[in-house]
């Protein structure tokens, strides 16, 4: 764009007043060229010569052709694909950086986007925006290329994530109040439908939590008081239909999808198991698996609730975190059969697979949240247990996974560990961080 | 005692005569010393050492406004007129705290020692103030909210606290609530902790301090 300009330069310059030098270099830089093309071409036109009026009327035709363009340049956006950028939330000043994860560094930092404790963040399917998802309710549109925020709602009193549809039309947001889920265009944020949830005692709704895409246009999500899984389907998005699973445990508090879509799983912050919806044939109703997976131990005190983002595979084994116990559960993902259960360093947070499977990283709830561990998803022994500082809140492999980030909340820091020899690459300077969030997520059902 | 005593009487007479200046350091998070007794009219100049970072010097329970940070090689001077014990921090990183003890000018180091041992045992130092404030806004705060207007668990604003006692607040805190996923704390609060946050939570100071980051 850079070099149309100079191409479009000199016929303007002819009309360009002396006297006019001054005023425009003070004006900001978005304005220069609609000044530097109007205003003198009014004063100009009657006093230059036809040759000059000639030129001006090009000038100005060039300009207004080319002034979207002039828009954008002043924004100094990047030209180049998103594929290897993120961002990172940085959860107590209500900003997010933009990374770059090719060259390890911070391109752009996005602020005012209001609370951002628990914040997280889905992926236009073009890869070029990222919706933030802020505690207080805040959706934000973020324009990664550019840096900039494109729009901000504020939606919801207190919110808790939320999911993009299959087709990346529809962005859907999970709300604890007033609970329930609303649905907004992924273009300009408007408002496509509002899904309240169960009441459960005079004014108050249940609290949705776990909200999903799957496919087929539709999004699920648990009901934390009601003990509830919903499907809303949305093809037609005007008439959103809605199917509704009862009783499917006590206290849902989060929930996943596999990556093909097919098996929803609700963990139950109430009892020990999971609650598994088949979406291929969710006319079979809600299974119950890992039923009593803490049978006869001490149920020990939970400090921050696991995560089950993503789903942690390798071959057929799947990875959650236990509720209660200091166990990452290991379970077949033909049968739901639990095969075995590792005893870890603390409550696990989030249970992440390298993307090819063979590790498993683990994060911790207070107090032992200054540690992580990995696990030999063959062997399911843990093979390192690193101490990157208190409060590492949340990992992101880099696409492939030869390179996780995580973000160090106390030291004010991301690091960067080599996923083969688990050593500390690199590290970036970063306000409290927390969740992070890579462009790859943008084409994988469920992130 | 007495071979230290010249010792002493000469710092004593040193100080006594001009008001020092102190230099505390800021380098890897941490004020350097992080703990300094002095003498009232003595001055203090933090200077931050660190390559990068920025910090500043705040004497939050004093009801002071966040200062401006200090940048790499950017200093900050203090200069203190009366006695007393001015516990400060960072305002960007709670974490990093530092104390001065001012003692009344002539006044030696080994009297102004017995004055803190005199103090009760039991009283929360303004560190462990913060730290607890920074673990309410952090930790409790994955449930409640960071500015604890309520998350998966409800919120903790005065308002909402409103029908419970000082002391309902803190055995909740310190007991947790069985069937909620509320956990006990006694692990890491006192019984004496637990009832300062539960006055701090139920009095709204709690929030503002721990949000003002």
């Amino acid at each position: 764009m850079k070099r149309l300009f100079s191409l479009v330069r000199p016929n303007f310059r002819l009309t360009w007043h002396k006297k006019d030098h001054t005023s425009l270099a003070k004006t900001p830089r978005s304005q220069r060229f609609f000044l530097a093309g109007l205003a003198p071409w009014q004063e100009s036109l009657l006093k230059s010569p036809p040759f000059v009026k000639m030129l001006t009327i090009q000038g100005l035709l060039v300009i207004l052709f080319f002034s979207a363009a002039a828009v954008h340049a002043q924004e100094s956006c990047e030209v180049r694909g998103t594929g290897d950028l993120g961002v990172i939330i940085e959860r107590a000043s209500g900003s997010v950086q933009v990374v770059d994860t090719s060259a390890r560094k911070t391109l752009f930092r996005v602020e005012d986007l209001g609370d951002l404790s628990h914040a997280s963040a889905v992926y236009s399917r073009d890869a070029r925006y990222a919706y933030i998802f802020g505690r207080d309710g805040g959706l934000s549109k973020i324009d990664i290329l550019c840096g900039k925020l494109v729009k901000r709602i504020v939606q919801g009193g207190n919110s808790i994530g939320g999911a993009i549809s299959q087709d990346g039309s529809l962005i859907a947001v999970s709300n604890y109040e007033p609970g329930g889920v609303k649905i907004f265009s992924s273009d300009d944020l408007s408002l496509v439908a509002d899904i309240p949830a169960t009441k459960i005692s005079g004014e108050k709704n249940s609290k949705t939590v776990g909200l999903v895409d799957a496919p087929g246009q539709r999004f699920v999500f648990s009901l934390y008081d009601s003990g509830e899984i919903w499907i809303v389907e949305m093809r037609d998005p005007a008439k959103p239909r809605i199917e509704r699973f009862e009783k499917i445990g006590i206290q849902p508090y989060d929930g996943l999808v596999t990556p093909d879509g097919r098996h929803y799983i609700a963990g139950l912050f109430g009892e020990d198991g999971m609650a598994l919806l088949d979406l291929w044939h969710p006319e079979k109703g809600v299974q119950r698996i890992m039923d009593h997976y803490g049978r006869g131990e001490q149920k020990l005190p939970v400090y921050k609730m696991p995560h089950l983002e993503g789903w942690a595979m390798a071959g057929d084994r799947a990875f959650l975190p236990a509720v209660g116990h200091h166990e990452v559960l290991v379970v077949g993902s033909n049968d739901w059969k639990q095969q075995a259960h590792i005893k870890v360093h603390g409550q696990p947070v989030f249970v992440m697979a390298r993307p090819d499977g063979r590790q498993i990283w683990v994060n911790f709830a207070f107090p032992d949240n200054d540690t992580i561990q990995v696990i030999d998803s063959e062997t399911l022994k843990i093979i390192k247990t690193l101490k990157p500082g208190k409060g590492v809140l949340h990992m992101e492999f880099t696409p492939r996974g030869e390179a996780v980030w995580m973000s160090v909340r106390d030291e004010d820091q991301i690091q960067i560990f080599d996923t083969q020899t688990l050593e500390l690459l690199a590290t970036l300077p970063a306000a409290k961080p927390s969740g992070i969030f890579f462009t790859s997520r943008a084409h994988k059902t469920g992130l | 005692m007495i071979r230290i005593l010249p010792l002493l009487l000469s710092f004593i007479s040193g100080s006594a005569l001009a008001a020092t200046t102190h230099d505390v350091e800021i380098f890897k998070f941490k004020f350097l010393p992080a703990e300094i007794t002095i003498e009232a009219g003595d001055t203090i100049r933090w200077t931050n050492k660190e390559k990068r970072q920025y910090h500043s010097v705040w004497f939050e329970q004093l009801g002071e406004k966040e200062p401006d940070y200090l940048f790499p090689g950017d200093f900050y001077e203090r200069t203190f007129e009366e006695a007393g014990d001015l516990p400060y921090r960072c305002g960007p990183h709670p974490k990093m705290t530092g104390m001065v003890h001012v003692t009344k000018a002539g006044e030696d180091k080994a009297k102004s020692d017995s004055i803190k041992e005199s103090a009760p045992a039991d009283e929360i130092s303004g560190s462990r103030r913060a730290e607890i404030l920074y673990i309410l806004k952090h930790d409790c705060g994955s449930c409640h909210g960071m500015t604890l207007q309520g998350g998966l668990g409800p919120s903790l604003k005065p308002d909402a606290l409103e029908k419970l006692t000082v002391e309902q607040v803190a055995v909740t805190i310190n007991h947790g609530r069985p069937g909620t996923p509320m956990p006990p704390w006694k692990p890491f609060f006192s019984e004496q902790e637990a009832n300062w946050l539960a006055q701090q939570l139920k009095q709204g100071t709690a929030e503002t301090e721990g949000h003002q980051e």
